[in-house]
């Protein structure tokens, strides 16, 4: 159930960076604003991440860059306030350091019980909306050029994990936020995103490997 | 001369006899009211088949643990619901728990507790100690990883955009080292449950139900209760997802289908038995009178068996009600031998007649008994059950045979044609004369059994006492496989001279077992030292993360600029009384054993023995340990079913010897005669069993027994009464309803029952044929 939330965490993000575009909701709502975002190959950017961790005083500040490939995953680099990187593929999570150790963090081959996260989380991406709409209750608005989608969990053992999940963009998602069960509040921006190269760096590439 | 001495007799006799008659009557109605106060305090029927088998004298640990491990799961009943599509997986479980809340006999099954209800106490339960539970690779990882290297992973974790997870602050276990210990936990232990609550298998996302039978109203009147309300549960969740696979599985329902089954079995064996034997006494006698006094002396033989066998053991197996079933084929032998002769007897010669014919009887009951009593030889408690049932049945029918009978029997028992022409067959009945014949046809006989001998297997596998339909049991494989049910009958049993040295040897034995996991050797296994290690690990790994942890909360408190102590732990190690006293040890408390003979004792069990040498894996994996052994009951019960086998083949001959001297002695040169006949036909029987394809177990052994001790009988009345029509009638109404009776058991469902009934169909039937063969020739007319 811990590993769960890790991975559906992952699942999210990734989600919510390059999945949304495909959503084909039932809602004309939902589907209005998904016809307007970007479906790109690959999306490079930057963000800045704001954490509030219970026990902790001061929210956690971090920044760095992204890139989203569709077919492989997420390699999510954090620059400041330390470097580090973490890889988000289909099988698993692996964090490497600044002295080049990795770590798995979770390994869905050694759980198998949590390879239909996977198989939610490919749904998912392939723009499978039913799965989505399956586990989550989707409340859309429009503001202006912008739009606004809010996910609530269906089942409560998703809700043991998440209270909520917002994301708002235009033709890109460029806010997201994500507000555990435990009260933990994760605030994600995106900037300077680009659609170009379409194609993963060789060195990007042996990063999914 | 003796003309006054025979009335004086008789009614000496009559008198003091009714008074014994009198008693035996007082005697029926004290066992009727203990009895009746007895079977209202509590049901008094078993159906667990490790009733049926011993407890080791040698090894009473075993027995017990054995019976701790069944006694765990005794009341549990599991319910798997599969589907392709998992929400439909979970509305057909919502149906289902719905359906069985709102049913007639919802009392019958109680849902059990739910793991997330328990996941929450336990979590709570173990934060104090959360210092001291390491997984391997954890304790493996801290010991060699560099300070800065795991201060990085924490900074990585506590930054990443996901963050880790976590069950407590982040403070309390800043390498997020918790989770992964309940990951591992969850893996190993059986808890698998998927990220919707579902578990993933064979294609298909199950949700599974639990339940408990509750105690007082859980009966087994041979009615499917149970399985009606499961049925039932199950149509409302075929409803809801109608591609629905169910599994069901939960001793309750075994016992239900034994308890189902019996029923039907005991009333098919029963009073078809009784029934074919009231027909036999009435087409035989053509009176009403012998017919009530037949079946009072059966129903009283049964009845009292009943009540003994329960003061005795406490409880009846309803195996042993199925075979007492067949016990009317043979205790109905004293009324018929008493009816028989008063048909050439007048009512006022019946105190005579009882005097002549008290010796036979008892002879009879006695041969019949020492027949039964040999099945209690074998230390099975099962067989001693049905051996003294049997013995006190028989007894019982022949105390109110001759007891009662020559009080209640006062009017004529006039012969009849078909007692005339029944009595007749065997002047009719071909007679092996002279050498030639003889030899020619025991060579034949022989030859014959022989060949089906050579065909003949045994086969001592402890199924053939279960009598599960196999759809259940299959049901009950499935499930086990698909949740990692570990064996109830596989097991290691792990030795200490305390707590301490207990969980350490556990954990010296986990370690192998681990590794053999890891290699897909074995499926999982569950060790209480898994949730509650030894203190000295504990000790190891508090010291660890103690030396570890302080210098990651500073590295991440000089980047984030705030102050992060490290917050306190439990002063103490876990112990086994708090753990063992706490909501979070109840799935696992069964593996603890606690103090027996002044050593600690706790048993580890072990899943999925698909793998066709995963025994002698598991076997190898405790060699060398100290104080670890592994216990395999079913190769032990099996084992001690073909000792048993050959030990009663062995006291079967030496039987066979015993008889034939004694017979020698009273018959001489004729006594091949008596015995010729039962041994053939033991000869046949198991070349027919070889043909037929049956294997051979300790039951057919134990119904050779009982073929020796009643087919003697033919053979000895043949002898005795030579040419007497009246002997052959006996003879043939008695063969006729034990053959009846045992053909009926040879139905049963019982693999080791229907054994039994098949030999002793072929026995009997082939006794009573050959007898007649063997006569010796008429009696030269009188000059």
């Amino acid at each position: 159930m811990t590993a769960l939330s890790l991975l559906l965490r992952a699942a999210l993000c990734t989600l919510l960076l390059a999945v949304v575009p495909h959503v084909r909701a039932a809602d004309a709502a939902v589907e209005a604003i998904t016809q307007g975002v970007a479906r790109p190959d690959v999306l490079r950017g930057q963000f800045t991440q704001e954490k509030q961790v219970s026990g902790f005083r001061n929210p956690l500040r971090s920044q760095g860059r992204f890139v989203v490939a569709r077919q492989h995953g997420v390699i999510w680099t954090t620059l400041k306030p330390f470097p580090s990187e973490l890889v988000v593929t289909a099988d698993r999570i692996l964090s490497r350091q600044r002295d080049g150790s990795t770590r798995v963090e979770l390994d869905a081959r050694e759980q198998p019980a949590l390879r239909s996260v996977n198989a939610i989380m490919f749904a998912l991406m392939s723009g499978d909306v039913q799965a989505l709409s399956s586990q989550f209750n989707v409340a859309a608005s429009r503001e202006g050029q912008g739009w606004q989608l809010r996910l609530t969990p269906k089942s409560p053992m998703l809700a043991k994990a998440f209270a909520s999940l917002t994301l708002q963009g235009d033709r890109y998602v460029r806010r997201v936020e994500i507000v555990e069960a435990n009260t933990d509040r994760t605030q994600i921006q995106f900037s300077a995103l680009s659609e170009a190269p379409a194609t993963l760096s060789a060195d990007e590439a042996r990063r999914f490997d | 001369m003796t003309e006054p001495a025979v009335p004086r007799q008789a009614r000496g006799l009559h008198r003091h006899w009714r008074w014994l008659g009198l008693a035996w009557l007082l005697v029926l109605l004290a066992l009727g009211a203990q009895q009746w106060r007895l079977w209202s305090e509590a049901p008094r029927i078993d159906t667990d088949i490790l009733a049926l088998l011993p407890q080791d004298a040698h090894d009473r640990l075993i027995s017990d643990v054995t019976r701790r491990i069944a006694d765990g799961s005794a009341r549990q009943v599991v319910v798997l619901l599969g589907s392709s599509d998992g929400a439909a997986a979970h509305r057909a479980q919502a149906a289902f728990a719905a359906a069985m809340a709102r049913d007639q006999d919802s009392a019958l099954l109680v849902p059990s507790g739910s793991v997330e209800g328990w996941f929450d106490e336990a979590r709570t339960f173990y934060a104090p100690y959360r210092d001291r539970l390491l997984t391997p690779a954890q304790r493996e990882q801290l010991q060699q990883a560099a300070p800065e290297a795991l201060a990085g992973q924490a900074l990585a974790t506590l930054y990443g955009p996901m963050g880790a997870p976590r069950l407590t602050q982040w403070r309390q276990d800043p390498l997020s080292l918790w989770p992964q210990w309940w990951q591992q936990q969850a893996a190993g232990s059986g808890l698998r449950l998927g990220e919707d609550g579902l578990l993933e298998a064979e294609g298909k996302h199950w949700a599974a139900l639990q339940f408990d039978t509750a105690g007082s109203a859980f009966q087994l009147d041979g009615e499917q209760h149970l399985q009606g309300l499961l049925a039932r549960a199950g149509q409302a969740a075929n409803a809801a997802a109608p591609d629905l696979e169910i599994l069901h599985a939960g001793v309750p329902l075994h016992a239900e289908a034994a308890a189902v089954q019996a029923n039907r079995e005991i009333n098919t064996i029963g009073w078809g038995s009784l029934a074919a034997v009231l027909l036999l006494v009435w087409l035989a006698f053509r009176s009403l009178r012998p017919i009530l006094l037949v079946a009072a002396s059966l129903l009283i033989g049964c009845g009292v068996a009943l009540a003994v066998t329960v003061l005795v053991f406490g409880k009846v197996h309803v195996l042993t009600l199925v075979f007492g079933a067949s016990l009317v084929g043979v205790a109905e032998d004293y009324g018929i031998h008493w009816f028989a002769s008063r048909q050439a007897a007048p009512a006022e010669r019946r105190g005579a007649l009882l005097r002549h014919l008290l010796p036979g009887l008892c002879l009879a009951l006695l041969t019949s008994a020492l027949a039964y009593l040999a099945l209690g030889l074998a230390p099975f408690p099962g067989l001693r059950q049905m051996a003294l049932f049997s013995v006190v049945g028989l007894a019982a029918a022949f105390l109110t045979v001759i007891f009662w009978f020559p009080w209640l029997d006062g009017g004529t028992v006039r012969p009849t044609r078909f007692s005339h022409w029944l009595g007749g067959t065997l002047l009719r009945w071909p007679r092996l004369q002279g050498r030639a014949q003889v030899a020619l046809f025991v060579t034949v006989a022989l030859a014959l059994a022989g060949a089906g001998m050579s065909r003949l297997q045994s086969n001592d596998d402890l199924r053939s006492l279960q009598s599960s339909p196999p759809a259940l049991m299959a049901e009950q494989i499935r499930l086990s496989q698909l949740l990692g049910m570990p064996s109830p009958a596989q097991f290691y049993l792990v030795q200490g001279a305390d707590e301490a040295q207990l969980l350490q040897r556990e954990e010296a034995l986990t370690a192998r077992l681990r590794g053999l996991a890891q290699q897909h050797r074995i499926g999982g296994y569950r060790a209480i030292s898994d949730w509650l290690p030894s203190p000295q690990r504990q000790r190891e790994d508090a010291a660890l993360t103690a030396r570890v942890e302080p210098a990651v909360l500073a590295a991440v408190s000089d980047v984030v600029g705030e102050p992060l102590p490290r917050p306190a732990y439990a002063a103490a190690p876990l112990r086994a009384e708090a753990f063992l006293a706490s909501p979070a040890s109840q799935p696992f408390r069964h593996l603890w054993v606690g103090a027996v003979g002044g050593q600690m004792i706790s048993v580890v069990m072990v899943d999925d023995l698909s793998r066709e040498d995963a025994l002698a894996t598991l076997r190898e994996a405790a060699d060398g340990l100290p104080g670890v052994r592994w216990v395999d009951r079913t190769a032990d019960f099996s084992q001690l079913l073909k000792h048993y086998r050959t030990l009663m083949g062995g006291l079967l001959l030496v039987g066979v010897a015993l008889i034939f001297a004694a017979l020698w002695l009273r018959y001489r040169r004729q006594a091949w005669r008596v015995f010729a006949p039962t041994l053939i036909a033991g000869a046949l029987t198991l070349g027919l069993l070889g043909l037929f394809g049956q294997p051979l177990q300790l039951f057919n052994v134990l119904a050779l027994m009982l073929l020796l001790g009643m087919g003697i009988d033919y053979g000895i009345f043949l002898v005795e009464h030579q040419g007497d029509p009246s002997a052959w009638l006996a003879v043939c109404v008695g063969a006729a309803s034990t053959w009846l009776s045992f053909g009926l058991l040879g139905l049963s469902a019982t693999p080791a029952l229907r054994a039994f009934g098949l030999t002793l169909l072929f026995g009997i039937g082939l006794v009573w044929l050959i007898s007649p063969l063997f006569r010796p020739p008429p009696p030269r007319p009188a000059p």
